[in-house]
């Protein structure tokens, strides 16, 4: 072996795994900016108003008394969660909006959406988790397609004048979601 | 459905620490960063989350759909504490003394934990207490002063001080249980500022300010030990 040629192979193999290391780094960086869903959602409900269903029940509606709910439940901060029994991190922030609830029903709502799922499993989901906020079952999955649902689960946050102020989709996070309710309050 | 934000926070908590951090002393680290730091990352992710589920969801430990849902929560301290165990057994397996190699690398993993944290702009737009020193969450009206990215400019300065004080002298061991503390410190802080629901703290606050006075003990111990070997040593000449 010519000497400096094992130092030589030394340096070669850290320079190209940087280079490999850059370029995924550009390449996860490019492809977030890319690929990421932009969070605006137009969406605004109308249609005569109803009352909210019974709290800690699960009420199949349709997609226009969906939005009658939402009409009736104008004065108050509203926050609509999509999800499934099946979804992963349904399961994650469900205790998070259980206590998000308890803690703050005096001035907001949560509204449970139940969709792309069997009755069955979701009341089982809903006695699982000891949920007392109001649900809605999505049987005809008319509620999902109306919000422009892009992913489970996904959370909706409307304003006291029924403005829809922010979507998130995907798992929230206990962070977010008390930053979301320190906004409406604010 | 992909987790883009998550996706790049990793890649960050990566490249950035092996691009830009020289492991001291390097014979300890003879693999690179990322190749000895991978197996760790691993190892801290899969625990972390699997403590998460067993306290949170333990219905969901049967379900491999749910336990690789990594964005759905990981524990934090069970998964330092993986991570810091498969490098200790990766040290043993080469001869090389376990605090050596952590210490070698506690400046690495402090700057990948200050990537992620500062990635927290691609996340969840990095929310914290209302102020006019901040900016606007995705979607807020409110403006809230970035916690995250203080405790990232927090990591990046233990990391630069541990780095500093190791290379003059400081013993591995100190190095290993002083960045340990340091993270406990600035997670036990910052919660403080992290919006949560409900009174009191929440449990990684909890579990923070625990690690935090186990290992300030620790540290206190070994610097009066150090102390004392000193004065032994004086005294003896």
């Amino acid at each position: 072996m010519e000497p400096g040629t094992a130092s030589n192979a030394g340096h070669q193999g850290p320079r190209t795994r940087t280079k490999l290391v850059t370029l995924v780094l550009l390449l996860a960086v490019a492809g977030y900016a890319v690929t990421r869903p932009s969070t605006t959602v137009s969406f605004e409900a109308t249609g005569p108003a109803l009352s909210t269903p019974p709290a800690g029940q699960l009420t199949a509606l349709s997609a226009d008394q969906f939005e009658g709910v939402l009409v009736g439940l104008r004065g108050k901060a509203v926050i609509v969660n999509v999800w499934a029994s099946w979804c992963a991190p349904c399961r994650t922030e469900t205790p998070l909006l259980e206590r998000a609830w308890r803690a703050n029903s005096d001035h907001m709502t949560i509204l449970g959406v139940a969709s792309k799922d069997v009755s069955s499993g979701s009341r089982a989901f809903i006695k699982e988790f000891g949920v007392t906020f109001p649900n809605i079952f999505d049987g005809t999955g008319e509620i999902r397609s109306r919000l422009g649902l892009r992913g489970f689960p996904a959370t909706y946050v409307f304003d006291i004048n029924g403005t829809l102020r922010t979507t998130i989709i995907g798992g929230l996070t206990e962070q977010r979601l008390a930053a979301v309710l320190n906004d409406l309050r604010s | 459905m992909i987790d883009f934000g998550l996706l790049a926070s990793i890649a960050f908590v990566l490249a950035i620490p092996a691009l830009f951090v020289r492991p001291f002393p390097p014979s300890a680290v003879p693999h690179g960063v990322i190749d000895t730091a991978l197996g760790a990352l691993a190892a801290g992710l899969i625990v972390g989350r699997l403590t998460s589920l067993a306290l949170d969801d333990p219905g969901s430990l049967t379900k491999l759909g749910d336990i690789l849902i990594i964005r759905s929560g990981v524990e934090f301290w069970p998964g330092v504490a993986a991570g810091l165990g498969w490098l200790a057994v990766g040290a043993r397996r080469e001869a090389t003394p376990a605090s050596v190699r952590i210490a070698a690398l506690a400046p690495a993993a402090l700057v990948g934990w200050a990537c992620y944290e500062a990635t927290c702009l691609l996340r969840d737009g990095c929310p914290g207490p209302a102020s006019q020193l901040g900016a606007h969450p995705d979607g807020l009206t409110t403006r809230m002063f970035p916690v995250g990215l203080a405790v990232a400019f927090a990591a990046m300065c233990v990391a630069c001080i541990l780095e500093r004080a190791h290379r003059r002298g400081l013993r591995s061991t100190q190095v290993g249980v002083m960045a340990v503390a340091s993270v406990a410190a600035i997670r036990s802080v910052a919660s403080i500022w992290l919006p949560h629901i409900g009174d009191g703290l929440t449990r990684q606050h909890k579990e923070s300010i625990a690690v935090f006075a186990v290992s300030s003990m620790a540290v206190a111990v070994m610097c009066r030990h150090r102390r004392r070997d000193v004065t032994q040593t004086a005294a003896s000449r």
